[in-house]
């Protein structure tokens, strides 16, 4: 039998299994409403692990650890169990027992020898000079995350809008580290921890005036380590009037957007703000950030079936774009589209380059 | 291990419906032994029908292995409802979520049983489905016919039987039939025998709904009974003068239970219709309640529709202590809701649990909500004790069990109800005589 801590099994007592936290997740909606892949199955097949209705087994344990981790379902919760946390609780309560699903162990060796859990299929600052070592001090200092070193086209097109809200913007480089966040979201909170103090020694040597991170789980899952997202920095430039948006070309552009999870809402604000941009109401499990990346490794046939259906739905919405914030999603989404920037007619693009072509 | 029957029967079920409608996996079936009520039974597979020949197809096969068959739709059941305590099939209907007519100007719409409360809400701008159990949106109308279901609006809504024209049905035996109002008046009572039945008589396929209009005007009041017996004199004085109440739902001990102390009780109550009736029936209310010297406030909409729509008054109690909740749900003469409380009561202090009694005057609606600690073994117990002996205690005032909720494995007996249990078993016997369509709810075989 699996011995959770109290507060876990706590938790996973008091869920009276209301469903509301299916509401929100994408794995719910994705697989055709099918209860297992829902937020509720995981917190209730968790309590039932943890009370000897059923055995952990391989297949259990990789369950475990698989969703699109974009932690929606904790706020949807009426009884203010923190869904999420618990999910994430559970991984790291499993693996502190011994249980640890090989794609985990995979993403630990690989951060260990890389210095990021996806190290293994990037490389850091591709699109820097080759010799670059970032300033310290700078007014802003961007902070790119993992994922954005695979398509250094995003990267350049989020240095250049920063550069239009912010005098000197220096790139974090080659040596960025990872913050860690993917790596707390699967449970490994030790390696996690590591992590997240060696980008805080990083950005404390570099101390520039403000860091703005180009990945959104980073900036708003660890608040503690000062960086602001993206379109948050945008949306403050708009608003302070340092920056202006550009209207869209031709009539009405219907625009998809596939937020980032833990957005505050910036993007699809400074969306709205754009001339002639219809920005089209998304159900409220359309979300996706670096979180994906277990799935996308793990069970891939998953993530394109997510991929599918969303692309689906906007192109019955008949939306003309489709904007992913987060740029580790976009990144993700770019690799299963084997780099296609057009589908059923629509453009996919990221959000830091549809706005630097809006934003003067 | 599965049952062999229930295995066969799926695999030929597999083998129309196709592999990815059925579920054999330890961890899916798994995942579809539970629901709200904290019971647990695992079937044997799930299937996943898209369509009502699907359905057909899927409860004839089932009829002729034997084996049982229980309809599911969201798994917000409080009573075990959608859960296989005889083993068997279970059929999540909710892949069948098709919004099939609607018609602006009457509100009427005809949908799969697996849409959503939410989803129905989304319809039409000033039309809202009135009942919303779960708070959320999360219930399935299949659900909320079966279950009969009710919210504190059925003050002025009626139950969900009261939105029904009419339903598909799929029998126990793969039939599929239509009943419908308008029509000839004996079709009121076919249609009757299915709203309300738990499932058991055969699989609601989709439903012909009215949803109401937004009222013109609403106002409504948060009020504090030093003794619950006021709001019963309080009703009777609303339905003497013909006021127009949205809803009205008390709160006993909940100040206590969830602040540390307080009022008996807290009342929240809603009159709605034109906008000159509302304002004189408000003022009228006002004038009853500082007569009787009750501590009354104007509330805002907004906080109202919390406890209306979202139930977070249920909430806000299971979340007061970091405790788990039980919920019993009843029906009284509106003059012993004092006697059902204090029974009520009496259960909670005897087995040491908190207990807040929610209920409504214009309904006679009573839930007993127990507050326990989930990881002591002891008080789960205790706490199972306590709502069958609140269930006992509420028949021998005269009350029923299940109002809302349904009764699920609750089943009633010949003792609760013996006029009703000879002839739902007579018409079961009739319509379904392998006992296939979810065995061991609502009566015993
Ligand atoms: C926090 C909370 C509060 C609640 N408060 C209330 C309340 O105030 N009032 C109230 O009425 N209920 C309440 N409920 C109970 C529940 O929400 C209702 O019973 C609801 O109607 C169940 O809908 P469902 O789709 O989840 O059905 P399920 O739970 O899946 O099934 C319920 C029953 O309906 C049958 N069924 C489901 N679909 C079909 C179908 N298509 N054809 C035939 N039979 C079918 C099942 O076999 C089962 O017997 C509450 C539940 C929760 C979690
Ligand atoms: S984190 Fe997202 S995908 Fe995972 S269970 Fe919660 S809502 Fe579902
Ligand atoms: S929303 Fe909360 S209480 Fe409801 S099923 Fe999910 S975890 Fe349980």
């Amino acid at each position: 039998m699996v011995e959770f801590p109290e507060h876990l099994i706590r938790e996973l007592g008091r869920c009276i299994g209301c469903g509301a936290c299916n509401i929100p997740c994408p794995m719910f909606h994705v697989e055709d409403l099918r209860e297992t892949e829902g937020a509720r199955a995981r917190i209730k097949l968790l309590s039932m692990l943890s009370n000897g209705k059923i055995e952990l087994t391989e297949e259990f344990l990789s369950y475990t650890f698989t969703c699109m981790n974009c932690g929606l379902c904790s706020s949807f919760c009426p009884v203010d169990i923190d869904v999420f946390g618990v999910i994430v609780g559970s991984r790291s309560a499993l693996i502190d027992m011994g249980y640890v699903p090989l794609v985990t162990v995979g993403m630990r060796d690989v951060r260990r020898k890389t210095g990021s859990p996806i190290g293994d299929r990037i490389t850091k600052g591709v699109w820097l000079p080759p010799d670059f070592q970032p300033e310290k001090g700078a007014d802003l200092l961007f902070f790119a995350g993992c994922w954005v070193h695979t398509v250094p086209e995003v990267a350049l097109a989020a240095n250049k809008l920063l550069q239009k809200i912010s005098g000197e913007v220096v790139p974090a480089g080659t040596n960025e580290p990872c913050c860690g966040g993917l790596l707390y979201v699967i449970g490994e909170k030790d390696s996690s921890e590591e992590s997240r103090e060696e980008l805080r020694r990083f950005l404390a040597d570099l101390s520039p005036k403000r860091v703005v991170s180009g990945c959104s789980l980073c900036a708003n899952m660890f608040t503690d380590l000062g960086m602001e997202d993206l379109a948050s920095a945008i949306e403050e430039a708009l608003e302070e009037g340092r920056i202006k948006t550009k209207s869209l070309k031709g009539k009405k552009n219907k625009i998809f957007l596939i937020p980032s999870c833990r957005s505050k809402g910036a993007s699809e604000r400074i969306l709205r703000s754009i001339k002639n941009a219809d920005v089209i109401e998304v159900p409220e499990w359309v979300c996706c950030d670096c979180g994906a990346t277990l799935i996308y490794q793990a069970e891939p046939e998953k993530f394109d079936r997510w991929l599918r259906r969303l692309l689906d739905i906007a192109s019955s919405m008949n939306a003309d774009y489709v904007i992913i914030e987060e740029i580790a999603c976009y990144s993700m989404i770019y690799e299963a589209l084997e780099g296609r920037n057009k589908v059923k007619g629509m453009k996919i693009v990221s959000f830091p380059s549809f706005l630097l072509d809006h934003i003067s | 291990m599965a049952e062999e029957p229930a295995v066969k029967a799926a695999e030929e079920i597999a083998s129309q419906l196709g592999e990815d409608r059925v579920l054999l996996e330890d961890l899916d079936r798994s995942a579809y032994s539970y629901d709200a009520s904290g019971i647990h039974a695992i079937p044997s597979a799930v299937v996943r029908p898209s369509d009502v020949e699907d359905v057909s197809f899927v409860v004839e096969a089932a009829n002729r292995y034997g084996v049982p068959v229980i309809p599911r739709g969201s798994g917000t059941s409080l009573v075990g409802g959608p859960l296989p305590i005889e083993g068997g099939i279970v059929v999540d209907m909710q892949m069948m979520n098709g919004v099939l007519d609607k018609d602006d100007y009457s509100g009427l719409i005809r949908v799969e049983s697996g849409v959503k409360v939410l989803e129905l809400n989304k319809l039409f701008p000033d039309r809202f489905m009135p009942i919303n159990p779960d708070g959320a949106g999360f219930s399935t109308v299949g659900g909320l016919i079966a279950e009969d279901a009710a919210s504190p609006l059925s003050a002025k809504y009626g139950t969900m039987k009261d939105l029904v024209i009419g339903v598909e049905v799929v029998l126990p035996s793969g039939e599929v039939v239509l009943v419908e109002q308008p029509g000839p008046p004996s079709k009121w009572n076919a249609l009757g025998l299915i709203l309300g039945s738990e499932g058991t008589l055969g699989i609601i396929t989709s439903a012909y709904l009215r949803l109401p209009p937004i009222p013109e005007s609403r106002r409504a009041f948060v009020i504090e009974f030093s003794d619950v017996s006021d709001s019963i004199t309080v009703q009777n004085t609303v339905e003497r003068e013909g006021m127009g109440v949205m809803g009205f739902e008390v709160y006993h001990n909940y100040r206590e239970v969830v602040e540390g102390g307080g009022t008996e009780a807290v009342a929240y109550l809603e009159l709605a219709g034109k906008e000159e009736c509302v304002d004189l029936w408000s003022s009228r209310l006002s004038e009853v309640l500082s007569s009787m010297e009750i501590q009354h406030e104007e509330a805002d909409l907004s906080d109202v529709d919390d406890i209306w729509v979202r139930r977070k008054g249920l909430y806000e109690i299971a979340r007061s202590r970091g405790s788990a909740i039980k919920v019993v749900s009843m029906r009284v003469h509106p003059h012993l809701v004092r006697d059902a409380v204090q029974e009520i009561d009496r259960t909670g202090s005897r087995m040491k649990l908190p207990v807040v009694t929610i209920f409504d005057p214009p309904l006679g609606w009573v839930m007993a909500v127990f507050l326990y600690d989930p990881t002591n073994e002891k008080e789960v117990e205790r706490t199972e004790k306590a709502a069958q002996n609140v269930i006992s205690r509420t028949i021998s005032l005269g009350g029923s069990v299940g109002f809302g909720t349904g009764v699920g494995i609750n089943r009633i007996s010949q003792d609760m109800d013996e006029g009703f249990v000879t002839i739902f078993s007579r018409v079961k016997e009739a319509l379904d005589p392998n006992w296939i369509m979810n065995p061991g709810k609502l009566i015993e075989r």
